[in-house]
C-alpha cells in the first residue's frame, strides 16, 4: 500500500483529537466514531500529524523501543493499515 | 501547593489570573476527600492541578478526566455543524465557553452545548434539517427553558437551544435582546459562534447556579470568578441592577471574594453555606435549609414572601411519579439522616441528588 518514502499524513479535516494521560483520544467527525491510540501508536500518531514516511516511522520505533526493523515494520504496517481502513490518512 | 504560571508576560490580567488559580488550588486543598471535591465539581480541576504540580492523581480522577476529554473533543465539530445550519446569531454560554477560560485542558466537565439564537425555533428547525436529531423522551419534550435537546448521531453531546436562561423562579427575566446584546467572539474558538459579554455571562452563570442549587457548589463560584478575571466588576454590578438581579449578584460576588480573595464571608454564607466555606459535601439538613432560606438572601426584597412560600411548597411537594406514602417515607428518611452527607443519603434512598 505504502512505498517506504511516500509522505504519509493524517487527514487534517474532520478529525478532532487530544492526548491525555499518554493516550490519544480521537473523534472522526465524519463517521462519528471515537478512537483510542496508546503505547507506541501515540508516537506514530504525532509523526503522522506532522507528515512522515514509513521508513521514518520504522526507524523511530527501532530507536525508541530497541526492537528489530522487521518487528517495527510489521507494527507500523498494521497501524497504517488500520488508519487507512478508517480513511484517516490524507490522500 | 505550587501552581505553574499561566501567562508569562507581566500584565495585570496575568497577575489576576495567577492569584485566582492559586486561590482555587488552596480551596481544593481544603477539601477533605474526593467525594467533597466531586460534590463541588472540583475533581477534574484538582486532577489537572495535581498533575501539573507533579502530585499523584488517583486513577478514578484520571478516568473522569479522560471521559471529559472524550466529550470535549466533540464540541468543535458539533458547533461547526450547528453554525452551518442556521443563519442568525448563535451565542454559546456555560460549558465549553467556561472550560476554555480554564488554564488546564479537560478540567471542567460539560455534556451540553447551551445556545441562544436570534430565533430559537428557526435555529432548532435548521439544525434538524441539517441532520441533528431530537433526543427522545417518553411523552415528548415538555415546555421548558430550552427546546428539545438535539444530538448529532453518534456524538454524546447535546445541543440545547434556549428560549430563556435557567433562572430561579424569583428572578425577573431579561429580554432576549438584552441577553444577546454586546456579544463577543467566543473563547471556544468556533468561527461565527459568539459568547455573552463577560458581565452578562457571569450573571447567567450566577442565575443558573442559584436556580440549580442555592449556595450549592464551589465549582459554580469558581466558574463565575474565572469568567471575570481581569474584568471590571462594576460593569457586572451595573448590568445586574438593570436586570433587577443586584441582590443575587451582590451576595454571589461577596461569596466568591470570601472564597478566592480572602474577604469576610457575608452573613448568609456563614449561616447557610458552611459546606462552601469548608469545601465539603453538605448534609441533608443543610441542603433543605439552603433550598428554603438561601433564596431569601438573594431574591429581590419585595419577593421575599413569595420566595419563602415557594420554598416551603417545594419542600412539601411530592414528585410527580411518587405517591404520598413514598413522599412520607422520603421525608422520614430525610429527618433520620438530617446530619448525614447528602450524597450518601441520596444513594441510600435512591434520590435524584439535586432535585429532592
Amino acid at each position: 500500500m505504502n512505498t517506504n518514502t511516500t509522505t504519509l499524513k493524517l487527514r487534517d479535516e474532520h478529525l478532532e483529537w487530544k492526548q491525555i494521560d499518554g493516550e490519544i483520544v480521537a473523534l472522526d467527525t465524519l463517521r462519528a466514531e471515537y478512537l483510542s491510540v496508546d503505547g507506541s501508536g501515540v508516537e506514530l500518531w504525532h509523526a503522522l500529524r506532522a507528515g512522515t514516511t514509513r521508513d521514518a516511522l520504522i526507524a523511530s520505533l527501532v530507536e525508541r523501543y530497541a526492537i528489530g526493523s522487521d518487528r517495527a515494520g510489521a507494527d507500523v504496517d498494521a497501524f497504517l493499515d488500520d488508519l487507512a481502513g478508517r480513511d484517516l490518512l490524507a490522500t | 501547593m505550587a501552581v505553574a504560571p499561566l501567562i508569562q508576560e507581566p500584565s495585570t490580567r496575568a497577575a489576576a489570573a495567577n492569584a485566582h488559580w492559586a486561590a482555587v488550588a488552596s480551596l481544593i486543598d481544603r477539601a477533605g476527600s474526593l467525594d467533597d471535591l466531586r460534590a463541588h465539581r472540583l475533581q477534574l480541576l484538582a486532577a489537572a492541578i495535581w498533575q501539573a504540580s507533579g502530585r499523584p492523581v488517583p486513577a478514578e480522577l484520571r478516568r473522569d478526566r479522560r471521559y471529559a476529554a472524550t466529550l470535549a473533543i466533540a464540541a468543535p465539530s458539533v458547533l461547526r455543524r450547528a453554525r452551518a445550519a442556521y443563519d442568525g446569531r448563535l451565542v454559546l454560554f456555560k460549558g465549553p465557553e467556561v472550560a476554555a477560560a480554564y488554564p488546564y485542558a479537560d478540567a471542567r466537565h460539560f455534556r451540553d452545548l447551551d445556545l441562544f439564537a436570534d430565533d430559537p425555533y428557526a435555529a432548532q428547525h435548521g439544525l434538524l434539517a441539517a441532520g441533528f436529531v431530537e433526543e427522545q423522551f417518553p411523552g415528548g419534550w415538555p415546555p421548558s427553558r430550552h427546546l428539545c435537546p438535539l444530538m448529532w448521531p453518534g456524538i454524546p453531546l447535546r445541543i440545547e437551544i434556549h428560549v430563556t436562561p435557567h433562572l430561579p423562579p424569583w428572578l425577573p427575566a431579561p429580554s432576549a435582546e438584552e441577553l444577546m446584546a454586546d456579544c463577543v467572539p467566543g473563547r471556544a474558538g468556533i468561527a461565527g459562534v459568539l459568547a455573552p459579554n463577560p458581565s452578562a455571562h457571569a450573571l447567567l452563570l450566577t442565575a443558573h447556579a442559584w436556580a440549580h442549587r442555592p449556595f450549592g457548589r464551589v465549582g459554580d463560584l469558581v466558574d463565575i470568578a474565572t469568567i471575570l478575571i481581569g474584568e471590571d466588576r462594576s460593569d457586572v454590578a451595573a448590568l445586574a441592577r438593570r436586570w433587577g438581579w443586584d441582590a443575587m449578584w451582590r451576595l454571589t460576588a461577596q461569596s466568591t471574594d470570601a472564597l478566592l480573595a480572602g474577604a469576610a464571608p457575608p452573613l448568609p454564607l456563614r449561616l447557610l453555606g458552611r459546606n462552601i466555606l469548608q469545601v465539603r459535601d453538605l448534609t441533608v439538613l443543610e441542603f433543605h435549609l439552603q433550598r428554603v432560606l438561601a433564596p431569601l438572601a438573594a431574591a429581590p426584597r419585595a419577593t421575599a414572601p413569595t420566595v419563602l412560600a415557594g420554598g416551603l411548597r417545594e419542600l412539601g411537594a411530592k414528585c410527580t411519579e411518587e405517591g404520598w406514602r413514598d413522599k412520607l417515607g422520603r421525608s422520614g428518611a430525610a429527618l433520620r439522616n438530617a446530619r448525614a452527607r447528602k450524597a450518601v443519603h441520596d444513594v441510600s434512598t435512591n434520590n435524584h441528588p439535586w432535585t429532592r
